[in-house]
């Protein structure tokens, strides 16, 4: 999937939370390449593929399961090292793209996310998990 | 913080080099061992319309690439990708349709490493930490 945020403020960007983007210009931004990608989505499921949706868990645009939330965060940018800024949610993308699958009419794909950016991270552990999720 | 190229070198990747056909060429793997990142294209059987609205994503992050000097290459082709990008005021990137993955991994290696040529220039310290948030295509 495309990266909402490398588009919408750079490579350069600072780390932000979802208060941060949710704004009305960064939802249409998503709103856009979330059409992109329901249509493809939609093309797979016509022709019988199954489609699995693997986001960033602790992105506030592509967390699945945890997204990053701080609705006071702003101003000169810092990211202290105790910041508590992981929550359960969705990122605005994930909100986005299953709101434009269901709009379609479109089954829900099942869900999961990469999960490099929480302090749990395990990669054998994870690689274990999307083994067991694909083939469930 | 390690630096890892694949974030500063981006592979754009025709359907038929990602899903290969049976003897086909799997440019991923060939990819992941040269220390790329990868863009998969949208396959040539999409409709038009959803294809063209990738394409447009794909030329804006290209577009982003380009800007901060980044390696960007196109393996394979893809119609609509040159019109997408051109929109954009790019022209055609570096192109090989490679028959084999020695052609491929000779085209890569001769492009060289772009973190040896642009450390300084670029501020790779404070570019890599982005990569945590951002969900940047790679190929792991």
């Amino acid at each position: 999937m495309p990266c909402p945020e490398l588009a919408f403020t750079g490579l350069n960007r600072f780390w932000a939370v979802r208060e941060q983007y949710d704004t009305l210009a960064f939802r249409r931004h998503c709103r856009r390449i979330a059409e992109a990608v329901a249509g493809a989505v939609s093309a797979h499921l016509e022709r019988g593929d199954e489609v699995v949706l693997v986001g960033v868990d602790g992105s506030p645009s592509m967390g699945v399961r945890v997204t990053s939330s701080d609705p006071v965060r702003g101003g000169r940018p810092e990211w202290p090292e105790e910041a508590t800024d992981l929550h359960p949610g969705r990122g605005i993308l994930i909100e986005e793209l299953l709101a434009a699958l269901a709009q379609r009419g479109a089954t829900a794909p099942r869900l999961t996310a990469v999960t490099y950016v929480l302090p749990e991270h395990e990669p054998e552990a994870e690689r274990a998990q999307y083994a067991a999720f694909l083939e469930a | 913080m390690d630096a890892d190229e694949r974030g500063f070198r981006v592979a754009l990747v025709a359907d038929e080099f990602v899903n290969p056909a049976p003897g086909g060429l799997d440019a991923l793997a060939v990819l992941a061992r040269a220390d790329w990142g990868a863009i998969q294209l949208p396959p040539q059987w999409y409709p038009e319309h959803v294809a063209a609205q990738l394409l447009d994503q794909v030329a804006e992050h290209v577009e982003e690439f380009v800007r901060h000097r980044y390696d960007v290459v196109l393996i394979g082709a893809r119609a609509g990708l040159a019109e997408a990008l051109g929109a954009l005021g790019m022209d055609t990137l570096d192109a090989i349709a490679p028959a084999t993955a020695h052609e491929l991994q000779s085209f890569l290696a001769a492009r060289g490493s772009v973190l040896a040529e642009g450390v300084a220039d670029r501020g790779i310290e404070a570019l890599a930490p982005n990569a945590n948030k951002g969900g940047l295509h790679d190929v792991r």
